[in-house]
């Protein structure tokens, strides 16, 4: 007899079902967006992961590893309006958000808006401009909204940002600070693709015609879907959990951490906590259950904490990274 | 041979009548003592004599010589002993001894020993040492010391004797003075070494019971489980609709018990990494699945509101004892322990 007989009560079961349901297009997009991206899962994972909880990605990588084609791919299949920003040191806030042009036939100013006014912005080496121009998007990026002159105007959903940071090259950057970089929901670390991957990359880029993208979900649906995922199961001891992982960052002795305490200078903020649950119930929603379990935090815990965790100084001389001060927070504090 | 400083010879100037052959006699002695001894006594009008003597006049090749050089003056006069550098006349300096002096109330006498060596055969001589000094008038003039003739003869060779290879430098007896230093510098790069160790540890060990230390039971872990899981029967949770804190404590009991009995953090792992683990270690696989289904079906109770059937709650408990039961350790292992 099987252990797992009885009943969940009502609105877990039929969560399941409306998710079952909902969910159907995760496997539809994939495939889709396996057409023209091979390898990086983690990467596309993420990235759908951030366009179902409404939250923002800052992606750590090399050039080349796909990430403008990613976004432009996940743009063409759920046809939303996408834009590419190259930030560069001359950037203006102005060139990001739009501004007020004089019509001399009507003699009037008119809004000319900007990049920014797209479902999908690829900010690409964000670190590369000023710090205004840094704030100019986060802040549109937190409040969904840019003001041109006396007019504010709200940014259309789906809205995602996608930034991307070269970890190579640090001559002529402006560091995101660490309040900019908190207002980023996950920081996703691309790696190179395996070599069997690589190779049907090279297959693929020699082919005469590029396979195209096409539509496979529309914005509706994606909208739908962020309210399930926000409706998902999450169990009072999964809350403690998530808690005592982002407390543990905080005061690491309350968790029988002493030894990683000289290494963190700052703890994870709150907005930590909220996108831990908020992105594991994403997670949860992409596996297509309706209830989060310990495995969904542990499976986005880097990605939501990694850039919220400030290093010491003796951290950065003993090459301790926050990656390794998380799995040891993970390897602490136990799971409900 | 040496040089003599009195001016007046005795006899000479007593007044005594010498005889036609003694006068002849005295006219030689007189003419030697000018030609191999006046200078000194010309020179100085004044008693000042510098005489050279050696301890002999026959040496080996390279064996060393003492030559004295002593000097007399009357007092009051202002002379100085003579510095010698590199030779000695035509033999080689090599060291000199302090200067001996006596003072009498009218004659001041210097001596100084010079040891000398000559690396070549043949004759040699040391000296003349120059010696200068101010006269009465007060004028600067030098007196020269006699000479001594050194003869320098090597070694005899016997050709009759076999040829032997030439001996290697001799052994020098160890003093332990020379290895003081040696012997600190070590004991102090011993110490430094220490000290590092000692500081390493201090700054990089882990401080203790950080991690993830829990009281370990005094009864074996399969025997501490199965206490703890009549406790939990005893207690009749999920008959008072407490199914939640039942499977909660009964899989707190089974990580505990996979913690004490295989090492494993599994009060830190979830049910994923737990199976994971288990598929790594050789265990049953009835005891695998037993424990997977408790779990998974714990999982569900605890996070997705599940409400099981009373049999399955039965069935969980029957399960956990049965996981015991097959990966208890036997008796080997026990003895061991």
């Amino acid at each position: 007899m099987d252990i797992i007989s009885g009943n969940t009560t009502v609105d877990i079961a039929s969560l399941n079902e409306r998710i079952n349901r909902e969910s159907a297009f995760v496997d539809v997009l994939n495939l889709e967006l396996g057409k023209a991206i091979i390898g990086q899962k983690y990467m596309v994972e993420r990235l759908m992961l951030a366009l179902l909880s409404n939250g923002h990605i800052l992606l750590e990588g090399v050039p080349g590893l796909a990430k403008t084609l990613a976004i432009k791919s996940l743009a063409s299949a759920i046809h939303a309006k996408f834009s590419r920003i190259q930030f560069t040191p001359d950037l203006l806030p102005a060139d990001l958000t739009g501004t007020m042009i004089y019509n001399q036939r009507e003699n009037n100013f008119v809004v000319k808006k900007g990049p920014i006014f797209a479902n999908l912005v690829l900010a690409d080496e964000i670190n590369r401009a000023p710090a205004k121009v840094q704030a100019a998007l986060l802040e549109a990026m937190q409040e969904k909204q840019v003001t041109i002159g006396d007019e504010t105007f709200k940014l259309e959903e789906p809205f995602l940002v996608l930034a991307t940071q070269n970890p190579i090259e640090q001559e002529g950057t402006y560091p995101l600070p660490e309040a900019q970089v908190d207002r980023f929901m996950l920081k996703v670390v691309v790696t190179y693709p395996k070599k069997e991957e690589e190779r049907l990359i090279i297959r693929q880029n020699l082919e005469y015609a590029g396979k195209t993208i096409n539509q496979v979900v529309n914005q509706e649906e994606i909208l739908r879907a962020r309210k399930t995922v926000r409706d998902v199961y999450m169990d009072e001891k999964i809350e403690r959990y998530i808690l005592d992982i982002v407390f543990a960052t905080r005061n690491p002795s309350e968790y029988k951490l002493d030894k990683i305490k000289p290494f963190i200078n700052y703890g994870a903020s709150p907005r930590a906590s909220i996108n831990l649950a908020l992105a594991s119930k994403a997670y949860a929603f992409i596996k297509r259950r309706g209830y989060v379990i310990p495995e969904d935090i542990r499976a986005i815990c880097f990605d939501v904490m990694r850039h919220r965790i400030g290093l010491t100084y003796e951290a950065e001389a003993e090459n301790v990274t926050s990656e390794e001060l998380i799995s040891e927070i993970l390897n602490a504090v136990e799971v409900p | 041979m040496s040089c003599k400083t009195n001016t007046k010879h005795s006899r000479v100037l007593n007044g005594e009548k010498p005889s036609s052959g003694r006068l002849c006699g005295y006219i030689c002695l007189f003419m030697l003592l000018f030609m191999f001894g006046a200078v000194p006594v010309l020179n100085a009008q004044t008693t000042v004599s510098a005489i050279l003597t050696a301890d002999s006049n026959h040496i080996l090749i390279g064996d060393h010589l003492n030559v004295k050089l002593t000097l007399k003056h009357p007092a009051g006069l202002k002379i100085a002993m003579p510095v010698v550098k590199d030779s000695v006349g035509n033999m080689a300096f090599i060291s000199a001894s302090k200067i001996d002096t006596v003072n009498e109330p009218t004659l001041q006498t210097y001596a100084q020993t010079y040891i000398i060596s000559a690396f070549d055969s043949g004759q040699f001589h040391a000296g003349p040492i120059a010696v200068p000094f101010k006269n009465s008038t007060g004028a600067t003039d030098t007196l020269f010391s006699n000479i001594v003739v050194v003869n320098v003869n090597t070694v005899p060779v016997d050709t009759m004797m076999p040829i032997k290879p030439i001996k290697g430098p001799l052994a020098v007896p160890y003093a332990w003075q020379e290895f003081v230093l040696y012997v600190l510098g070590a004991l102090l790069l011993l110490l430094l070494i220490i000290g590092g160790i000692i500081l390493y540890e201090k700054y990089t060990r882990e401080k203790p019971g950080v991690s993830n230390a829990r009281p370990i039971p005094k009864d074996p872990a399969h025997i501490w489980a199965r206490k703890e899981l009549k406790k939990l029967e005893d207690d009749k949770l999920w008959q008072k609709d407490q199914a939640k804190l039942y499977y909660s404590r009964l899989t707190e009991i089974l990580r505990l018990y996979l913690e004490y009995r295989f090492s494993w953090l599994a009060l830190e792992s979830t049910t994923g990494e737990i199976e994971n683990a288990i598929n790594n270690y050789q265990m049953k696989e009835k005891a695998k699945d037993n424990l997977l289904q408790i779990l998974r079906a714990a999982d569900l109770v605890k996070f997705a509101k599940l409400l099981p059937a009373p049999e399955a709650n039965i069935k969980a408990m029957e399960s956990a004892y049965k996981f015991i039961d097959l990966t208890e350790p036997k008796e080997e292992e026990q003895k061991k322990s």
